[in-house]
C-alpha cells in the first residue's frame, strides 16, 4: 500500500451553524485515483475548497505529503503541488487558450516577475503550453478567446490548466458537468491516460465513470464521510446503498 | 482641560457626525440594495441648502423652505435615477462611477448658472437663534442642538421605517436578495425610485440643515461625498447601523482632533514640530481612521450578510 | 462604428504621436506658442493616462484616487525647489532635476506601497472608493502645509535643472516631457507581453483561477499599483515644471476622475488609448471651455453617454430602460 498524500484529520467546517464538514477524516493515497461522492448539497466542493485553501476549516488538519497546509494560502498550496479544476468552468475567458496554457505553465517555472522579456516568445514556456494543450487534443485551437470555446473544449482547456504544472495531486471536481455522451467518453479516456502517471482526487455524480476510474472511493453525506473502500466495497456498503445509492439507484 | 470647551467640542462632533450621517445613510441603502454607486449623492446636499436658501428668501420662512424643499429635492432624486442610474443598474460599476461623475459635473454647472459662483447665506428665524448653557458651562448655539436632535430623530424614524414596516421588509428583502424580491413579484422599479428618492431627501435636508451655519455653496456637495463614502466604508457598505456609528465616529475623531491634536502632539515633541505635524495629521484623521478600521476589518465595522449577488 | 474606430484608431495615434513630436517645430513655424503649451500639457497628461491604464485597463483595477501621485510627484518638485531657493531643510533643498524626478517616482512608489495593501485586501467598489478616499486625504494634507502655500499652493521659481537641457524653454521641456512618454509607452508595452503583464491581464479576467495555479495575486497587482504610482508622480513631476506651479487642486478627486475619463475613452486597456483619451480630454476642455465658462455641463453630459455607451446601453434595443 502506498504511503498517504493527503490526509484530511478530524475536519470541521460549519456556515451559519450548519455544518458542510463534520469531523472529516480521508486520505489520498500517492498514486491512487480517489473519488469523493455523494449526493448534491453533500458537502463536496466544500470539502474540495478546504483542501485547496479557499474556505478555511473550523477545526482539523490538512496534510500534504507530511506538511501541515491547513493555514496556507491557494496559491502556497498550489505551488506545493495541488491543482484542481473547478465545477463551473473558471477560465481567463478575455485571454486566448494558448495564454491561458502559458499562464498555467508560468506559474510553476517563477516567471511571473519578469517584466520586459516577451512570454509568448520564450520557447521553454511556449513548448510547454503547445504540449499540455496537445495533450487534451486542444492543439487546433491555440489561438481562440478561451471565452469563446465550445462547453466540451472549455472542460478540456480546464483539465489542461491543472496538468501543466505537472502537479502532485490532482483534483477534479466533477470534470465530466455538462458534457455530452461522447465529450463524457473522450474525457473519461483522456482521464484514464491520466490515472497512469498522477494521484487524482475525483469528485463526479457519473457512477459509470466514477466506477471506471475509482481504485478507492469516499461516500460523503450531509458532511459526513459514511464510507471509504474500493468500487466492491462500497457498492455493497449497507449504508451507502441506504443513504446513497438507494435513492439514486438509476445512476448505478 | 477645561470641561466647557470638551462639552462644546463634542457637541460640534456630534453635529458633524449627524449631517455625515444623513448623507451617508441614502448613500449605503442605494448602494445596498441598488448595488449602484452614486458619486452626484452629495450633489443632493448641495441643492438642498441652495433651494432651502432660495425658498428661505422667497417665503421669508426657514422652517417652511425646508418642508417646501424636501420634496423637490426627492423629486430631483427620482430624475436623476430615472434617466441616469436605472440604465446602469447591474451594469459595470466602472460605468456607474463615471456617469455619476459626470451628473456631479451636470449638476454643479447648472447650479452655477441658476444661482451663481458666489454662496448663499441662510437666515435662522429668531426663536431658533438663541444659546443655550449646558452643564459644566459650555454655553453654545441652541441651532446645533436642534441639528443634532432632528438628525437622531430622522436616524431613529429611518430606523422604525426600515424595521417596522411593510416596505422597510420589502427593502430589506431586496437588499438580501434582489433576483428574489423580483421572482416574489415585488415592483422594484418603484421600489428602486423610492429609496433613490429617500435617499436624495436625507441628503437634501442635511444640506438644508447645515445652510444656516455655513452657508450654501457650490463646493459643499464635492467636499461631502468623499468622508460619507469613507463613512460607509468604514461602517460596512449596505449598514445603516454601521453609517449610523461610522458618521459619529468620523465626527468626532475630525472634530477632537483639529481641536486637541496640537496638544496631545506638544506631550510627545518639540512645541514647532508639534505645530506643523498637527494639522496634517488632523486633517487626514478620518482617512487614517478608515485605514485603521480596514487594516483590522476589510468589510467594515458591521458588514451587511453575504448579499444574494455577489459576484 | 466602432469597427472604422478601432481601425482608424491606430492611424489617428501613428499621426497623434508624429505631431506631438514636431509640436514645437510646427508652433514655432506657425509662431503660436499657445499650441505647444497644449501639446506638452497632452502629453503629460497622456503619461499619467498611460500609468493609470497599466492598472485599470491592464490589471482591471479601478483606482479613482490617481490624482494624488500627480500631486505627490508636482510637490516633489515643488518643495524642494523652494527650499533651494529659500533656504531651510538643507537635507532635502535642490534645484537638481534628477532629484526632482527620483524624488517623485519614490514618493509615488512609497505612497502606493502603503495604501496598496490596504485598498488591495477590497475588491469591486469597495477598491473605487477607497483609492478615492486616500488620494483625498492626500488633498487635505497637501493643503494643510502651510509652509508651502496651503490651499493657495506654491509658484516654482526655478524649473528642475538638468545638465545640457534648460526646462525653460518650452521646446526643451516639451521634448523631455515626450521621450518620458515614448519611455512609458515601450515599458508599458513590453510589461504587456511579458509574464508581468500576463499575470495582471490573467488575474483581471480570472482572478479565483489565477490563485489556483499558484500566483500570489495580491502582490501582482501590489507591484502593478506600485510602478502606476510611481509613473504618474513623475507624470506631476512635468506638470510641475510646465505649470511652474503647484496645488492641492492637482489631487482633488475630480482630476482622478478626468483620468480615468481618458483611459476609459481611449480604450481601456489599448496600448497607445491613453494618448487618445488625453487628446481628447484636452481638445475638449479648450474647445468646450472656449465656448462657455460652464463647460463642465457638456463635458458632463458627454461623460454620462460615454459611461452609458462603454456599458452598452445603447447597443441592446429595448432592455433594461
Amino acid at each position: 500500500m502506498n504511503r498517504p498524500l493527503l490526509e484530511l484529520m478530524d475536519v470541521h467546517k460549519a456556515f451559519d451553524g450548519l455544518g458542510v464538514s463534520v469531523g472529516v477524516h480521508m486520505e489520498v493515497r500517492l498514486g491512487e485515483t480517489h473519488a469523493l461522492i455523494g449526493p448534491n448539497g453533500a458537502g463536496k466542493t466544500s470539502l474540495i475548497d478546504q483542501i485547496c485553501g479557499e474556505i478555511v476549516p473550523d477545526r482539523g488538519r490538512i496534510v500534504l505529503d507530511g506538511e501541515d497546509i491547513t493555514r496556507l494560502p491557494v496559491h502556497r498550496r498550489a505551488r506545493l503541488g495541488l491543482a484542481r479544476s473547478y465545477q463551473i468552468t473558471s477560465l481567463m475567458d478575455a485571454l486566448s487558450v494558448f495564454d491561458n496554457a502559458l499562464l498555467a505553465v508560468m506559474a510553476h517555472c517563477g516567471t511571473p516577475w519578469r517584466m520586459f522579456r516577451s512570454a509568448r516568445n520564450d520557447e521553454r514556456l511556449r513548448d510547454a503550453a503547445i504540449a499540455v494543450l496537445a495533450r487534451v487534443d486542444l492543439g487546433d485551437h491555440v489561438e481562440h478567446p478561451a471565452g469563446e470555446l465550445s462547453h466540451g473544449l472549455r472542460r478540456q482547456l480546464e483539465l489542461a490548466m491543472t496538468l501543466a504544472g505537472h502537479p502532485r495531486l490532482l483534483i477534479l471536481d466533477e470534470p465530466m458537468a455538462g458534457l455530452g455522451p461522447r465529450e463524457s467518453a473522450r474525457m473519461v479516456e483522456l482521464l484514464q491516460e491520466l490515472k497512469e502517471d498522477h494521484s487524482i482526487l475525483l469528485v463526479e455524480h457519473d457512477m459509470d465513470a466514477v466506477f471506471t476510474l475509482a481504485d478507492r472511493i469516499s461516500v460523503l453525506v450531509a458532511g459526513r464521510l459514511i464510507a471509504t473502500g474500493t468500487p466492491q466495497e462500497v457498492r455493497s456498503d449497507r449504508e451507502v446503498r441506504r443513504a446513497y445509492l438507494g435513492e439514486d439507484a438509476d445512476a448505478a | 482641560m477645561d470641561t466647557a470647551l470638551l462639552v462644546t467640542q463634542i457637541v460640534n462632533g456630534l453635529q458633524l457626525g449627524i449631517l455625515l450621517f444623513l448623507v451617508a445613510s441614502g448613500l449605503t441603502l442605494v448602494f445596498g440594495i441598488l448595488d449602484f454607486v452614486n458619486l452626484a449623492h452629495g450633489a443632493y446636499y448641495m441643492l438642498g441648502a441652495f433651494i432651502s436658501a432660495t425658498l428661505a428668501r422667497w417665503t421669508g420662512s426657514w422652517p417652511l423652505s425646508v418642508l417646501l424643499a424636501l420634496p423637490l429635492v426627492a423629486l430631483i432624486g427620482v430624475f436623476t435615477e430615472r434617466v441616469v442610474a436605472r440604465p446602469l443598474y447591474g451594469r459595470s460599476h466602472l460605468a456607474q462611477v463615471l456617469a455619476t461623475f459626470g451628473l456631479i459635473l451636470v449638476i454643479d454647472a447648472v447650479a452655477m448658472l441658476v444661482w451663481g459662483v458666489e454662496g448663499q447665506a441662510v437666515e435662522l428665524p429668531a426663536w431658533l437663534n438663541g444659546r443655550v448653557t449646558l452643564p459644566g458651562g459650555a454655553e453654545l448655539p441652541a441651532y446645533r442642538l436642534v441639528i443634532i436632535g432632528s438628525g437622531l430623530a430622522v436616524a431613529a424614524g429611518l430606523y422604525a421605517w426600515v424595521h417596522h414596516t411593510r416596505f422597510g421588509m420589502l427593502v430589506r428583502a431586496a437588499a438580501a436578495n434582489r433576483d428574489m424580491a423580483e421572482a416574489l413579484g415585488v415592483d422594484t422599479a418603484r421600489l428602486y425610485a423610492a429609496v433613490f428618492a429617500l435617499g436624495a431627501a436625507l441628503a437634501g435636508l442635511a444640506g438644508m440643515l447645515v445652510a444656516p451655519l455655513t452657508e450654501a455653496s457650490l463646493a459643499m456637495g464635492l467636499e461631502i461625498i468623499i468622508i460619507a463614502l469613507v463613512v460607509i466604508i468604514i461602517g460596512g457598505i449596505g449598514s445603516l447601523k454601521g453609517a449610523f456609528v461610522a458618521a459619529l465616529l468620523a465626527g468626532l475623531v475630525d472634530t477632537l482632533g483639529r481641536a486637541w491634536l496640537d496638544d496631545l502632539f506638544k506631550l510627545a515633541m518639540s512645541p514647532e514640530a508639534a505645530e506643523t505635524a498637527a494639522p496634517a495629521v488632523s486633517a487626514m484623521s478620518v482617512y487614517l481612521l478608515m485605514a485603521l478600521i480596514l487594516a483590522l476589518r476589510p468589510q467594515g465595522l458591521f458588514p451587511p450578510r453575504t448579499r444574494g449577488h455577489g459576484q | 462604428m466602432s469597427r472604422i474606430l478601432r481601425t482608424l484608431a491606430p492611424w489617428l495615434e501613428g499621426l497623434l504621436l508624429v505631431l506631438l513630436a514636431a509640436a514645437p517645430l510646427l508652433t514655432a513655424w506657425t509662431s503660436q506658442p499657445f499650441w505647444l503649451d497644449l501639446a506638452t500639457r497632452l502629453t503629460i497628461l497622456a503619461i499619467a493616462a498611460a500609468a493609470l491604464n497599466l492598472v485599470l485597463g491592464i490589471g482591471g483595477l479601478v483606482s479613482f484616487g490617481h490624482a494624488a501621485f500627480l500631486g505627490i510627484g508636482a510637490y516633489a518638485v515643488g518643495i524642494p525647489a523652494w527650499h533651494a531657493l529659500y533656504g531651510g531643510a538643507e537635507w532635502i533643498a535642490s534645484a537638481n532635476g534628477f532629484f526632482h524626478f527620483a524624488l517623485a517616482a519614490g514618493a509615488g512608489a512609497l505612497f502606493a506601497l502603503f495604501t496598496g495593501p490596504l485598498a488591495l485586501r477590497t475588491r469591486g467598489v469597495h477598491f473605487i472608493m477607497i483609492t478615492m478616499a486616500f488620494g483625498q486625504m492626500v488633498f487635505y494634507l497637501l493643503q494643510s502645509l502651510e509652509t508651502y502655500g496651503g490651499d493657495d499652493g506654491l509658484t516654482i521659481d526655478t524649473r528642475s535643472e538638468f545638465p545640457l537641457a534648460n526646462l525653460d524653454d518650452p521646446a526643451q521641456l516639451h521634448w523631455l516631457a515626450f521621450a518620458t512618454l515614448l519611455a512609458v509607452l515601450l515599458l508599458i508595452w513590453r510589461m504587456r507581453e511579458a509574464p508581468f503583464g500576463l499575470a495582471l491581464a490573467g488575474a483581471r479576467t480570472g482572478e479565483r483561477r489565477m490563485r489556483a495555479l499558484g500566483y500570489d495575486v495580491t502582490r501582482i497587482r501590489l507591484a502593478a499599483y506600485v510602478l502606476s504610482g510611481a509613473l504618474t508622480a513623475i507624470a506631476g513631476a512635468w506638470l510641475a515644471n510646465h505649470a511652474a506651479f503647484v496645488s492641492p487642486s492637482m489631487t482633488d478627486w475630480t482630476r482622478s476622475g478626468e483620468l480615468m475619463f481618458m483611459v476609459i475613452l481611449g480604450g481601456a486597456g489599448r496600448l497607445l488609448g491613453p494618448l487618445t483619451g488625453a487628446a481628447a480630454f484636452v481638445l475638449l476642455e479648450e474647445v468646450l471651455s472656449s465656448m462657455t465658462t460652464y463647460w463642465h455641463l457638456p463635458f458632463g453630459l458627454l461623460l454620462i453617454l460615454a459611461a452609458l455607451w462603454q456599458a452598452g446601453v445603447f447597443s441592446k434595443e429595448g432592455s433594461s430602460t
